[in-house]
């Protein structure tokens, strides 16, 4: 009997324990909720951030250093990633070009979504012609080959980083803006949002602090899975060209640049193609386990 | 003469087995094989980086590679060894200081069959002459007269003693006037009437340019049936081209690629010196270039030797002098630039008013930063990085852009969108005309309208003399006051990398790539 109750009483002691622990760190026990597959692609992408931040500081390498006599080195101690054919640490610039890319993505994030949720919400909330007039432009941009939008906005701005992101945003904000007034004709007649309107809130208000929190939860999930095409998307512009330019270092401009040697230096095109995977996948099992934690919570 | 092969790497035990195992099997089919070989195939394709413009002579960017695939002839040619031949020409004489006269074989046709007279050879030149910017800068001031049907003379009212090498450019192709029309007529086929071996059956501007046998060729039939010249621009994709097996001949390989052609069992890799004189073009009309002190820094600020060896794999010689790649001017190596100077580079900004703060990268001048453009095209991307890397240390903010394609470059050039290019020009031929291309006030080259008067009165100075060792003298002069001017910044000369496919048999490297690629001696086994 004794031996029952202990074997019953024990696993609730540890995890009564384990909720102590964590239960002053709200940060911890988010990540903790989030499964397996979740935390290991948040660390993933901790270490890629980690990385981005301080190897250009520590590295005895300038990222735009050249030196020409160490060309085209192979992976060894003193090169991680070996060199690329200017004689640049290629270790530094892939940490280097994680800094690029990755705040290219979150500024890109950033922008579709305050333009596509606020277009998003003035579309469900205010209905008829400016429902209609938004959708519509929506409609077509998401009918235009994303690529060619791309050619074409790099093509009036002139190829940079600032580009492929304005123009990544000019056709990634349409889906947001979909999902939003999808959502918010979802609650725009629900009992609380009647209340407010009965006491005189403004539109706005109503918006913004009755609407928007209920909606929020599906489109940080959706914003979440999108971070992993958005980087492709960036790094795939920037391989074409139409991105960041020499010396900035991108991770899509180094494989474009790494191209040239692939069947001699195959290591200038693995180590970019290596960090665009890892964060894609990062991105991609912290998103997937934001989704299934919101559908759970639903 | 050494060899213009380049060398294959020695091969290790696995190559040996490998090749003793090959051979174990080839045996089996030795007869067979050696049919094979004997075979000819009929067609050569070509990958280039560029095709032509147009069919037109007179077409800017089109003249050398209708030349070049033997589809049209000159006068005169040079040879690999840089001696004056004739092409369509039977001989070729001086008549007096001013004056030369060039004979003509009486069995030279069209390609329509139509015979080439005196009369087609003046109507010829003097349409070249009055449509092409080129070629009215190579002929101006000479006169060109039929004397009967079989020679023309060729006069001036100053020594014209370069007129055979001047015959020999590629623009001053014999074409049939009455077939091509007074205005440029570059994209009707049934026009493009020549003299050479190879007749144009079909073409796609920038895209493919087929040419087949002309069966009223004047001179020996060619072996080869069939040319395809294709536009690969993307310099991996002709080098994989070349190792595939996808062309015969594939032009202009990058030296990152030239490893992979030289361990390749199918391709020879052919290192042609050239005098091509690649420099960096600066828009002097334009702020910060307008000011000589900067022109000079910026020349002093690069590294030839590093851009050498890391661009074109130590494959080509550093350029102080815009003249210093041309072996005929072994002076010019002593002149100009000829080392990377920092400090004075740094001194000649401080002069022109671009300091640099302490802590700042980036020199300024009244808060504006010294900050400029630099296209390139082709395979020129590692050098332009590397240009960016060296301007940077002298404190100059540099954007790099440019596409494989020429056509970036030459929209920003017609539009006057541009600070820097990096372009390479030929230096070989008659000095007086290659100098005042680029240099001459009203020179097609001038892309910056350079204009000044002591390098106008220097570039008069050739119309009295004679002598070749004084024209030589003469365009040392010139290329002194060039560099004291530094309209545009030499860095090396370009040394070019064909690769040739084993099947090909007779191939003539000529460092002017134009020059004898396709001849009715070469063919290719099947």
């Amino acid at each position: 009997m004794a031996s029952l109750i202990r074997a019953s009483v024990l696993p609730d002691t540890r995890q009564a324990k384990r909720r102590d622990w964590s239960a002053g760190i709200p940060a911890f026990t988010a990540i903790r909720q989030l499964g397996i597959a979740g935390m290991s692609g948040a660390i993933i992408i901790a270490c890629m951030v980690v990385m981005a931040v301080t190897v250009p500081l520590v590295s005895p390498y300038g990222v735009a250093e050249t030196r020409s006599a160490e060309r085209l080195r192979e992976p060894e101690f003193a090169h991680p990633f070996g060199t690329d054919r200017l004689g640049r640490d290629q270790f530094t610039r892939a940490a280097a070009a994680g800094r690029t890319s990755l705040t290219a993505t979150v500024l890109a994030l950033a922008l579709s979504l305050t333009i596509g949720v606020g277009l998003g919400l003035l579309a469900g909330y205010a209905g008829g012609a400016i429902d209609m007039v938004v959708m519509r432009v929506a409609d077509v941009i998401m009918a235009l080959p994303t690529l060619v939008l791309g050619i074409v906005v790099a093509a009036l701005f002139g190829p940079a980083l600032l580009t492929v992101v304005i123009a990544t945003v000019s056709f990634w904000w349409a889906g947001y803006a979909r999902v939003t007034r999808t959502l918010v004709r979802q609650v725009r007649n629900e009992p609380f949002v009647e209340a407010s309107r009965a006491i005189g809130a403004t539109p706005w208000r109503i918006a913004t602090r009755e609407v928007l929190p209920h909606i929020w939860g599906p489109i940080i999930v959706m914003a979440a899975l999108d971070v992993g095409s958005l980087l492709m998307t960036l790094s795939g512009l920037s391989f074409l060209g139409l991105g960041a330019q020499p010396p900035t270092p991108e991770w899509g401009l180094m494989l474009a640049d790494g191209r040239a040697y692939f069947l001699d230096a195959p290591f200038l095109m693995f180590f970019p193609g290596l960090m665009i995977f890892l964060c894609v996948l990062g991105v991609n099992l912290l998103g997937t386990a934001l989704r299934q934690r919101v559908t759970k919570s639903v | 003469m050494t060899s213009l092969i380049a060398p294959r790497p020695t091969p290790g035990r696995r190559d040996l087995m490998r090749a003793i195992g090959t051979a174990a099997i080839a045996s089996q089919f030795l007869p067979s094989m050696a049919l094979a070989q004997s075979a000819i195939s009929d067609e050569l394709r070509i990958a280039t980086e560029e095709t032509p413009y147009g069919l037109d002579p007179v077409h800017e960017y089109s003249a050398g590679y209708l030349r070049s695939i033997g589809v049209a002839e000159g006068l005169l040619r040079l040879t690999p060894q840089g001696e004056v031949d004739v092409d369509i020409a039977a001989w070729f004489a001086n008549a007096g200081p001013n004056a030369w006269r060039v004979g003509l074989r009486p069995d030279v046709r069209f390609q329509s069959g139509k015979p080439v007279t005196a009369k087609e050879v003046v109507a010829s030149l003097e349409r070249t002459r009055a449509l092409s910017t080129y070629g009215a800068n190579l002929l101006k001031g000479i006169s060109i007269d039929a004397e009967g049907d079989l020679v023309v003379r060729f006069s001036a009212n100053r020594a014209i003693p370069a007129l055979p090498q001047i015959l020999t450019d590629e623009w001053l192709m014999i074409h049939n006037v009455e077939a091509f029309g007074a205005k440029d007529n570059s994209f009707d086929v049934g026009a493009a009437d020549y003299t050479g071996a190879f007749k144009v059956a079909s073409f796609n501007p920038r895209v493919q340019v087929v040419a087949e046998r002309n069966p009223k060729y004047w001179g020996r039939t060619p072996r080869i049936a069939r040319i395809v010249l294709n536009e690969v621009s993307d310099p991996d994709a002709r080098s994989l081209a070349a190792l595939s097996g996808e062309a015969h001949i594939v032009r202009s390989i990058t030296a990152e690629s030239s490893t992979r052609i030289q361990r390749s069992r199918t391709s020879r890799l052919y290192t042609i010196p050239s005098t091509d004189c690649a420099a960096a073009y600066l828009n002097i009309a334009k702020e910060p270039f307008n000011d000589v002190r900067v022109r000079q820094a910026l020349a002093w600020s690069l590294d030839r030797d590093e851009i050498v060896n890391v661009s074109y794999n130590g494959l080509a010689r550093t350029a102080p002098s815009w003249l210093g790649t041309n072996v005929a001017y072994p002076e010019a190596r002593r002149v100009g630039y000829t080392r990377q100077d920092l400090t004075r580079a740094a001194r000649l900004l401080d002069e022109a008013g671009w300091s640099l703060a302490s802590g700042s990268k980036v020199r300024t001048r009244n808060g504006k930063p010294l900050k400029f453009s630099l296209v390139w095209w082709g395979g020129g991307k590692p050098t332009a990085e590397l240009m960016q890397a060296q301007w940077a240390k002298a404190g100059a903010q540099v954007e790099v852009l440019g596409s494989p394609d020429y056509g970036l470059l030459d929209s920003l050039r017609s539009a006057g969108d541009w600070d820097i290019f990096v372009e390479g020009w030929g230096t070989d031929g008659d000095p007086e005309s290659v100098l005042s291309r680029h240099v001459a006030a009203d020179g097609d080259l001038n892309y910056m309208k350079f204009n000044d008067a002591v390098m106008t009165d220097l570039l008069k100075g050739f119309e009295t003399l004679t002598d070749a060792e004084d024209r030589r003298v003469q365009a040392l002069h010139i290329n002194q006051r060039h560099a004291d001017t530094v309209p545009f910044i030499p860095i090396s000369s370009r040394a070019r990398l064909n690769a040739v496919s084993t099947k090909v048999h007779g191939y003539v490297p000529h460092f002017q790539w134009w020059q004898y690629e396709v001849h009715s001696d070469l063919w290719v086994s099947s």
